[in-house]
């Protein structure tokens, strides 16, 4: 009895595993013609918190509404701003006005067609929601002027309207006005938008399932970032929620996910070195900073910012944050380096230096008196931590006395917030479209930067005539930061690791993996 | 029995209310709030401030306690501020792979505990009963997520036999269902097994020494029925007990196990919960799984009295 029991079992068990087991086609079997299509799995390492993207600034809320929303105006892959919803943008001589003229015939997840109701309403809500909306365009509002054009006015003539417009932060998703009629002090309660991929499910903690928006119009022109024309090859896509690296790197590995998301950075030689995977670094996420407390404590002299910032080695401390030299990129850019419109390397002479006496000799100076300074860091982000590790050997070399406190995420960000908490803190900064939105220079952000003359030249930079003029602007104020206010410590550029399986063709990645032109062979 | 049924019942009341009291003072007392996480890190402080008072956050912590143990006694556990959903419609949907788990890793350390534990008791000083005891001595040395890592190694990275990590429900097919669960519930199941194992032995050698085994073994009773009906029995108390706590453990959700395997449940839940600082289903959940801990432990109780009628309570 007990035997035949026994033997149940083991039948039982291997017969689960057979039926577990993928059906391997045969040889010549279903190669004749390659068809694309299928579900598209995508492993991300969170769930966004919503995505009703006029309200979060969660990176995985972006990843997956890319898909869904799209804008009036958007980045091309130089980021720079170029129209996706809107037809034309036409500016007034007095700098005052903008007036879009929307593309007909666009239609909404809901079979709705897109007018300047929706585009009105959304746009108002996006400058009422974000921050940076709210702080760089106060006062403006957004105007129906018939079905299909919108007029935008402004309070003053600044020059970075449509960049700011085109910024991935918190974006400004167009949506049905009903639906943001309805919506509630927590979002909107339905995902509709005018996006080549329409929301069908969440099943939270699992995974937000989009599918293939057949009546999707898209832009003229070609693939260019997020404009330009944008043709879908699957039929569904599933952002799935694996939050352990390790089970991201095996389940793309085995096919289970067909891209991952935010892979580790010492996974990356092992990634580069599988045959079966395609691995993209983009050095397009943003920037480890030093971020100086300018409001309270011993940190609101500047000298002794310069003094720190003379004795950090920006190398050591990437090489700990990333451990690969290919994954990090050295330079005193603010913006991005890849940045075709603001990149410069103003203040590269005080860059990098890692001159300890030097630290010390202007420590001296500044009247630092082995007074206790507190470095914030997370560990939840390893790059964070490591960076933070080193940097606390670095201080302690220059003479600093400093302690080093380490937070889960949720408590640094409510720790932080308190400006009498703390003297220094290690933060990933993300790339921004204009200086203005930089955090560096953001006075109501944890640093308080408020300095007269950086809010100043951002003004002139906002309204100068010509973009070399503006370029110009940012350079010299750039070397001001650097030389003498010293905001921010950046230690230097981070690439983001993303893996995909070698069946998907035309992965174009872009901040995150762009999930239209890519094909899969069904 | 009924009367007893009713006390264990009602011992509940206090053992819950101090659990409301001592988790919602720790959860509100940790830095960190919902409404950054949701906001994103570039909020600013009023747009933080608002939203925490859209939840209610900044109200008194007493205030925000008594409104919400008025809910809880009502059947109403409030609403997740990060998922959007009633607390308990989260907890049900993340409880089926849970239960799944538990009940395939429950069945597979039970096949493999008992069988082994009876060997090595029958065997005791062999070499049979030493590999037994070195095997199990691993298996409970060797923490679960490793053996995880192990397993999602060899039969899902290398030879492709299951898939490495994810959750199909039951309703959308038993072997897609199964084949998500054989991994974990293997992982989970082996320390397990390897606890009751060396429980059954033990257990079965103290009663295997007892004078009436003797007895029974020179009035020529075969060793099959000394093992499964004289000893098996009266020394299963233990067993069960052991039994009764691993299954509680693997009911509370097994956290790293379903981190690294992928499976949305109750373990899942919990920490996604606390990174997020998702106050009311943080609550929720440890109100549950208290209150399933002591459930188990009254069912445990219970069956002692099934199997062994000495310990039987309308007996004195």
């Amino acid at each position: 009895m007990m035997k035949k029991f026994v033997l149940l079992i083991v039948a039982l068990f291997v017969f689960a595993l057979v039926g577990c087991s993928k059906d391997e086609p045969k040889d010549g079997e279903g190669s004749a013609e390659a068809e694309y299509g299928g579900t598209l799995k995508v492993a991300m390492s969170a769930q966004p918190p919503t995505l009703d993207v006029h309200l979060t600034t969660s990176s995985d809320a972006i990843d997956v509404s890319l898909n869904i929303y799209e804008t009036l105006v958007a980045q091309n892959s130089k980021q720079q701003a170029e129209p996706v919803l809107a037809e034309t943008v036409e500016k007034s001589d007095d700098g005052l006005t903008y007036t879009f003229k929307l593309r007909k015939g666009i239609k909404f997840h809901n079979g709705k067609e897109m007018t300047a109701d929706d585009v009105v309403a959304s746009m108002n809500r996006w400058v009422e929601k974000s921050s940076r909306a709210k702080v760089l365009l106060a006062g403006s509002t957004f105007e129906k002027e018939d079905d299909y054009t919108v007029v935008l006015k402004l309070q003053n003539a600044v020059t970075d309207v449509l960049d700011v417009m085109a910024g991935r932060g918190q974006f400004p998703a167009i949506m049905p006005a009903e639906v943001l009629a309805s919506a509630g002090t927590d979002g909107v309660s339905e995902y509709i938008g005018t996006g080549p991929f329409k929301f069908t499910d969440w099943k939270q903690d699992r995974f937000i399932h989009l599918t293939k928006f057949d009546d999707y119009s898209p832009a003229e022109g070609e693939p260019d970032g997020l404009v330009g024309s944008k043709t879908v090859y699957v039929d569904d896509v599933e952002f799935h929620i694996v939050t352990d690296s390790s089970t991201r790197m095996a389940g793309v590995q085995t096919g289970e996910y067909d891209i991952a998301l935010n892979m580790p950075f010492d996974s990356y030689e092992q990634l580069v070195t599988t045959s079966n995977l395609q691995t993209f670094s983009p050095f397009d996420k943003g920037a480890i900073s030093l971020v100086y407390n300018k409001k309270s404590g011993i940190m609101t002299n500047p000298d002794l910012r310069k003094a720190i910032n003379a004795g950090i080695d920006s190398h050591s401390v990437m090489l700990a944050a990333v451990g690969n030299e290919k994954l990090f990129k050295l330079s005193p850019n603010f913006m991005s380096p890849e940045n075709a419109d603001w990149a410069t390397d103003a203040g590269k002479e005080v860059y990098n230096l890692g001159d300890v006496e030097k630290a010390k000799q202007l420590l001296k100076e500044a009247g630092y008196n082995n007074e206790e300074v507190i470095l914030y860091a997370t560990g939840d982000y390893d790059h964070h931590y490591n960076s933070a590790v080193v940097l606390k050997e670095q201080l302690s070399k220059m003479g600093v006395n400093a302690k080093l406190e380490i937070y889960d995420w949720p408590t640094l960000l409510d720790k932080r917030n308190g400006p009498e908490n703390w003297d220094l803190m290690v933060a990933g900064i993300s790339y921004v479209t204009t200086p203005s939105q930089l955090l560096a220079v953001n006075p109501d952000w944890p640093g308080w930067t408020n300095d007269e003359k950086i809010s100043t030249t951002l003004d002139e930079i906002r309204v100068a005539a010509t973009k070399e003029e503006a370029k110009e602007k940012w350079s010299d104020l750039q070397s001001y930061m650097w030389n003498e206010y010293v905001p921010h410590t950046q230690f230097g550029h981070y690439a983001s690791v993303i893996s995909a399986t070698d069946k998907l063709e035309d992965l174009t990645i872009f901040n995150t993996a762009l999930l239209w032109e890519v094909k899969k062979t069904k | 029995m009924k009367m007893y049924f009713l006390k264990r019942l009602l011992s509940l009341i206090p053992v819950l209310f101090i659990v409301s009291i001592v988790i919602f003072m720790i959860i509100h007392l940790t830095p960190g709030d919902p409404a950054s996480l949701v906001l994103g890190e570039e909020a600013t402080e009023e747009q933080i401030q608002a939203m925490r008072a859209d939840m209610g956050l900044d109200l008194p912590i007493l205030t925000q306690y008594f409104h919400w143990i008025g809910n809880a006694l009502q059947g109403d556990l409030g609403t997740s501020y990060f998922m959007r959903q009633p607390v308990t419609e989260a907890i049900v949907s993340h409880l089926a792979p849970t239960i799944s788990v538990a009940i395939i890793a429950g069945t597979i350390s039970l096949l493999i505990s008992i069988p082994i534990g009876i060997l090595a008791a029958t065997r005791r000083g062999t070499n049979t009963d030493r590999t037994v005891m070195g095997i199990s001595l691993i298996g409970m040395s060797v923490p679960s997520f490793l053996l995880g890592l192990f397993l999602i190694l060899l039969f899902g990275v290398k030879l492709r036999w299951l898939p490495v990590a994810g959750y199909q429900p039951i309703t959308d097919g038993f072997f897609g269902h199964i084949k998500y669960l054989i991994l974990p519930s293997i992982a989970l199941g082996s320390m397990h097994a390897a606890l009751i194992a060396r429980m059954t032995r033990s257990s079965l050698l103290e009663v295997l020494n007892m004078n009436y085994i003797k007895t029974a073994r020179s009035k020529g009773v075969h060793e099959y029925l000394i093992i499964t009906r004289h000893t098996l029995r009266n020394a299963f108390l233990p067993i069960l007990t052991v039994i009764g706590q691993t299954f509680g453990s693997l009911i509370a959700g097994a956290v790293v196990t379903e981190t690294i395997f992928n499976i949305p449940g109750i373990g899942q839940l919990i920490i996604n919960s606390v990174e997020r600082r998702d106050y009311a289903v943080i609550q929720g959940v440890v109100l549950f799984v208290t209150c399933t801990y002591v459930l188990i432990n009254l069912i445990v109780d219970l069956l002692y009295g099934v199997i062994d009628p000495r310990v039987r309570l309308n007996k004195k």
